[in-house]
């Protein structure tokens, strides 16, 4: 069983959770706004993000 | 089957297995594992003599396991070849012989248990998938009792039981005591049209069958009382509200509302059923001697994923299945069936030139539809092979030989295996098989160091519109890549539809999606572009196989790098629009709006001083010897030729 892994919209900036398998590529979309543009929440990304701000 | 076991220029290969299939249009290469038979075919004249003195009984899968067969038999009355077939698993054993009973009464010696698997390498033009489906495995519904209550039957064992051929000779009984059933209930979409238990779509058979079973029951049994519980009847088709007619006609009480639960009276073996009738708002008993689960269709492979790893997979075979598709490299729509090249007007087509659908694999469908595809795609190989050359598309990948690195990426990105990969140890470039290119693109855009042109969307082709459309107003344009197949179209729908949305966006088509190089997204944020939007299909709906999930990947990077780079990420956006949804373009359209109002001069600014010094849209240099070599030859060069 893949474990959730938190991911963020770029567009409504929602944040939700979903099953996540790196090993597999799936369509996502926001829950909330229903856009594909969505970003797995790394502390990479998430740190890269703070310092670009 | 008797006309194709007869044909002198049919084979067939029964009790066989694909392995592999290799190469392209007109040349595809099989490989064939033939089963050892045991039985010669060409000898067997069916007599029985083998089957009589077996001493072994197993269920008979053919009658669902209802009766028994033995280890030596026939598979069924019209199998073809007509001969006798040992079940190696079953047979008591022959290495060395623990019984050799059916050797020694056959007069026609054609039982051999020294044979064994050969493997046959196949010279092969064009390939049809005719892998078929499964009934759905009702023992998700425990309410329904089945595998508790043995009156409680599938349609396909009920198709067993009223057969002439079947394990009761066509006499209609009970299971559990061998009766005449008076009273006989079918309970409709087992499986079918429930997202949560079973699959979502109409298994299309279902409705009919069930008709076609009552209209059986009136005729044999005119006493029998019969109930149909439904969500609703799907009788179209030529004749078939005919006989939906003809079946109430023939008092056939239909019931709409599925029952809740299935109870069995302990003493008399009664059914007793529990439904809501949605017509009259009533909940309902109804007591019936045997209940026909009329079961839904599922894509084979798919049901031990409906039914969870413990509850096993009774029936399926989904490793054929699956390793079809694998040597196929055959895609998917979202519900399990195989993708056909294109709905409506190559609805028999694979993506993959020279691979051709018929019956279930495609989709649930019934005898005379099945026929009607296998017939068409048995006439779309057969122009194929008799043209003796294929026309392909001039959109096609070409491999720049001088600025290959032999990384190999290009090969292992391929949704259609016509690359065939680079081999450093020969100095083999990459060789690019035209007719098997379908043209996506996905390898240009993989490719690291440019070294792939892609006719029609070159680099410098698809740059040019970028600097065309960021050459005036750039801070009210949105740079929109659109695939051709889906999100064009959707553009295309959004407009005929009337819909109205802002004019920022500015769409550049591409066959793909998977063709956009991140090059291509670095030079528009490096030429000023306050906004971009990478569109394509949806993954079940992509004409190049899995190209779009490249597509995803790339933009991921991007989005890191941009990240990174202090670069706002939710500047370059994602979207899976496919050719129906016009109305989705035009709220997608209206949201990037927004978005591009947000976007200052001074962060444009900003990021094109950024990105000047990264020089992100060049691509890599090539080092080392392949920068001189342009005369070496290509891996594994074949003539392309039907």
């Amino acid at each position: 069983m893949s474990p959730n892994k938190t991911f963020y919209c770029l567009r409504c900036q929602h944040r939700f959770a979903v099953t996540y398998d790196a090993k597999q590529v799936a369509e996502r979309s926001c829950p909330k706004c229903g856009s594909n543009s969505v970003r797995l929440e790394t502390p990479a990304a998430v740190a890269a993000r703070e310092k670009g701000k | 089957m008797m006309d194709a076991g007869r044909h002198p220029r049919i084979e067939l290969l029964v009790n066989s297995e694909v392995e592999d299939i290799t190469g392209f249009v007109g040349n595809y290469r099989a490989t064939v594992r033939r089963k050892a038979l045991y039985v010669d075919p060409a000898e067997c004249t069916s007599c029985g003599d083998c089957d009589e003195v077996c001493p072994v009984t197993v269920p008979d899968e053919y009658q669902q396991g209802l009766s028994s067969r033995k280890a030596i038999y026939l598979p069924f009355p019209q199998a073809v070849p007509s001969s006798f077939y040992l079940d190696a698993d079953s047979c008591l054993g022959f290495n060395p012989i623990a019984c050799g009973k059916c050797k020694e009464v056959c007069d026609k010696k054609c039982i051999d248990f020294d044979v064994r698997d050969t493997v046959l390498d196949l010279e092969i033009g064009t390939v049809v998938v005719a892998t078929g489906m499964e009934p759905y495995d009702p023992r998700r519904y425990d309410e329904y009792g089945y595998t508790r209550f043995d009156n409680v039957v599938t349609s396909m064992e009920f198709e067993r039981l009223i057969c002439a051929g079947g394990p009761s000779q066509g006499e209609l009984v009970r299971p559990s005591d061998r009766r005449i059933p008076e009273r006989v209930g079918f309970i409709q979409c087992v499986g079918s049209r429930s997202p949560n238990r079973g699959v979502p779509y109409c298994s299309n058979i279902c409705c009919m069958n069930t008709i076609k079973q009552t209209l059986q029951i009136a005729e044999h049994y005119p006493d029998s009382r019969q109930k149909v519980f439904y969500i609703d009847i799907r009788s179209f088709g030529k004749g078939f509200e005919d006989m939906y007619r003809r079946s109430r006609e023939e008092g056939v009480d239909y019931v709409r509302g599925l029952p809740g639960c299935v109870e069995e009276d302990p003493e008399t073996r009664e059914l007793v059923v529990e439904v809501e009738n949605t017509l009259t708002g009533r909940r309902e008993t109804h007591r019936l001697d045997m209940l026909v689960l009329a079961t839904g269709l599922v894509p084979r492979g798919f049901q031990s994923a409906l039914l969870g790893d413990s509850a096993g997979n009774g029936n399926g075979n989904g490793k054929s299945r699956r390793s079809i598709d694998e040597i196929l490299s055959l895609s998917h729509t979202s519900d399990g069936f195989v993708m056909e090249a294109h709905p409506k007007l190559k609805p028999v087509d694979a993506p993959t030139r020279g691979v051709y659908f018929a019956g279930c694999v495609e989709s649930p469908k019934d005898v005379k539809d099945s026929v009607t595809q296998a017939g068409a795609a048995a006439m779309r190989a057969s122009n194929l092979l008799g043209a003796g050359q294929v026309r392909i598309e001039a959109i096609t990948a070409e491999l720049l030989s001088d600025l290959c690195a032999e990384c190999k990426i290009c090969a292992t990105v391929c949704p259609f295996n016509a690359i065939v990969e680079a081999d450093k140890k020969t100095g083999l470039l990459p060789d690019f098989i035209e007719a098997a290119c379908a043209g996506c693109g996905t390898c240009a855009a993989e490719c690291p160091f440019d070294a792939i042109v892609m006719h029609h969307f070159e680099d410098a082709q698809i740059t040019a519109q970028i600097d065309g459309i960021l050459a005036e107003d750039r801070m009210e344009k949105i740079v929109a890549f659109a695939c051709n197949w889906c999100s064009y179209a959707g553009g295309d729908n959004a407009g005929t539809s009337r819909l109205q949305y802002p004019p920022a966006i500015r769409l550049i088509r591409t066959m793909c999606s998977g063709r956009v190089d991140q090059r291509f997204i670095w030079h528009a944020f490096e030429r000023g572009a306050p906004m971009v939007l990478v569109s394509g299909c949806h993954f079940s709906d992509c004409h190049y196989i899995d190209a779009v999930t490249w597509t995803q990947r790339r933009v991921e990077k991007v989005w890191t790098q941009m990240e990174k780079l202090g670069i706002r990420p939710e500047r370059l956006q994602l979207e899976w629009i496919s050719a129906a949804e016009g109305q989705k373009f035009a709220r997608v359209m209206r949201e990037l709006d927004r978005m591009l109002r947000t976007v200052t001069e001074e962060e444009v600014a900003e990021t094109v001083e950024i990105l000047s010094k990264k020089k992100l849209s060049q691509p890599k240099k090539v080092l080392g010897p392949a920068a001189t070599v342009s005369d070496r030859p290509a891996a594994g060069r074949v003539a392309a030729t039907v």
